[in-house]
Formats: C-alpha cells, structure tokens, sequence
C-alpha cells in the first residue's frame, strides 16, 4: 500500500487508526451470487431458445408418434422388441424426447 | 486459485469459473457500493448486479494490466455514476455513516466511530479515496484508474484527507 509520507510519526500513527478503522469486514453472500447466477442464465435463455422448442415439441410429440406406430404396427409385431427398435417413427420419437431432456438439463443446470 | 479462474473465464467465457469469481469478489464489490449509495444496501445490490452482468459480457476486455477486483470497482463506479445520474444524486458518497458501512449486527468500536464521524467533515472526494486506499488496499495508481481521475488530483485528495483527519485525530484514544 502507498502512504504519503511514511517518515512523520503522526502521518504513520494516523495510518495505523485508519487500517484499523475502516479494516475490509466481509459481507455474507447472503444469496446475492445466487442472484447473479441466475440473471446471467436469463441473459443467456434466447441462445436456448431453439433447443427448447426443439426438445418440448419432442416431449409433446413422442407419445403420440409412439402410439401411432404401436396402433399401426402388426398384431404378430406387438410386444416384440426388435420391431419397435426398427420402427422409424418410434426412433425418432425417442431421439426427440431425449434432445429435449438434454436441452432442458442444460437450462436447468445454468440456472442452480 | 484465482488467476486460473479468471483465465477460465477470461480464454473461455467459462460461467462456472465467472460464479466462482462472484463468489470471491462480492464482498468487495457490494460495500464499495454501499459506500457510494450511502447505505442504499437495495440499490447497491442491483448496481453490484449490474456490474457483474457487464464483467461477464466484456470479459475479454480484460487485459490483466489491474488486478481483477480493481477492474470490477471501475465498472462498478461507473455503473453508480450512470446511476446518480439518473437520480440526480451527487457523483460521489457525501457521508461515510457508520450504519451504511457495517452490517447492523455488528458492533461499531470506539475507533470506528470517532472514525466515521471525522471523515463526515471530509469532502466526499477525499472520504471515497481514503475508504479506496484504507478499505480496498488500492494504490494511487490504481485509484486514479478506477474512478478515472489525474494521478495528482488522487494524491491530492489523499493529503487533504489525511492533513484534515490528523487534525481532528491529533488527539484519540481509546475510551476507558
């Protein structure tokens, strides 16, 4: 720290009162970098705003798709496994849903 | 530790690095604040807000000439400026209340107060560079930067001070 003149007595004792004085006390966070956080992430929302779409169209849609395809589907198909893994449409209905559980962890974890 | 945090944020706009260096300078950052607003803890608040959201957005400007909380007090100045503005106020604090600058829980000294009630005699110039130098550990230098003012009006603001305080400090101590 620069002092202005360190060779007067008095100038050193008055030094020494105001380092003590004022001192630096710390404030409690106090939820205010919670605050912050949570501003920047509302700041940050318009460049997740496609991937939300994205993902809660997907949540939307792959319910119906799958059960589009599963009332479409064959008797002889129903209940097996390998036929609802080559059904495209129950595919992409999962590959959607699962854009979106991905973009709305992102948001949710910017936002904590 | 906080080199390697501003590096994070600074190289890689990283956010969880830009938290953590919240976190670290809050304190500060929020009583210069509080200073300036004259215990307006609320406006203080919003301005230290502000002056963050703005670090966060111009981090790469940060060059690494000053220390990392210095550059956060010259933005946070300027946000107050801006701010005073609006309302009006005085550019600087005119009055360093004992109650603006400590949490209500905590006891003021006998020093603390006399303290407080010789730098209301100062002129707010010379309190806001007496509270940066004693308060905020900051060089002339570094001083002149952050509130974008000459070296010589720093220093000089600094003598006036310091001259006036000794006057009315010629005498203190401790009550028994």
């Amino acid at each position: 720290m620069e002092t202005t003149n360190l060779n007067d007595e008095e100038d050193r004792r008055l030094e020494a009162l105001l380092q003590a004085g004022l001192g630096r006390p710390e404030l409690p966070d106090g939820g205010f970098s919670r605050r912050v956080r949570r501003a920047l992430a509302a700041e940050s929302l318009p460049r997740y705003r496609a991937w939300l779409i994205l993902g809660w169209c997907g949540l939307g849609s792959a319910p119906v798709l799958a059960a589009w395809a599963l009332a479409s589907a064959p008797a002889s198909e129903l209940g097996g496994r390998a036929a609802l893994l080559d059904d495209p449409w129950i595919m992409t209905g999962v590959a959607v849903a699962a854009a979106c559980a991905a973009a709305t962890w992102r948001l949710a974890s910017r936002l904590r | 530790m906080e080199s390697e945090l501003i590096r994070r944020f600074v190289r890689d706009g990283d956010p969880r690095a830009f938290g953590q260096l919240v976190e670290l300078h809050q304190s500060a950052v929020r009583r210069f604040l509080r200073h300036l607003t004259r215990g307006n803890h609320a406006a203080a608040d919003d301005l230290a807000q502000d002056t963050f959201l703005q670090a966060y957005r111009g981090g790469s400007r940060f060059r690494g000439d000053a220390r990392f909380e210095t550059w956060l007090l010259g933005i946070a100045y300027n946000h107050f400026r801006n701010w005073s503005r609006s309302r009006d106020a005085a550019p600087v604090a005119a009055a360093n209340r004992p109650e603006a600058a400590t949490p209500a829980t905590h006891r003021l000294s006998d020093l603390q107060r006399d303290l407080a009630e010789a730098m209301a005699n100062l002129s707010a110039e010379e309190q806001l560079a007496l509270n940066l130098v004693f308060q905020f550990g900051l060089t002339h230098a570094e001083i002149a930067a952050t509130l974008h003012w000459p070296l010589g009006t720093v220093k000089t603001h600094l003598a006036r001070g310091k001259g006036r305080l000794g006057e009315l400090l010629a005498l203190w101590k401790p009550r028994t």
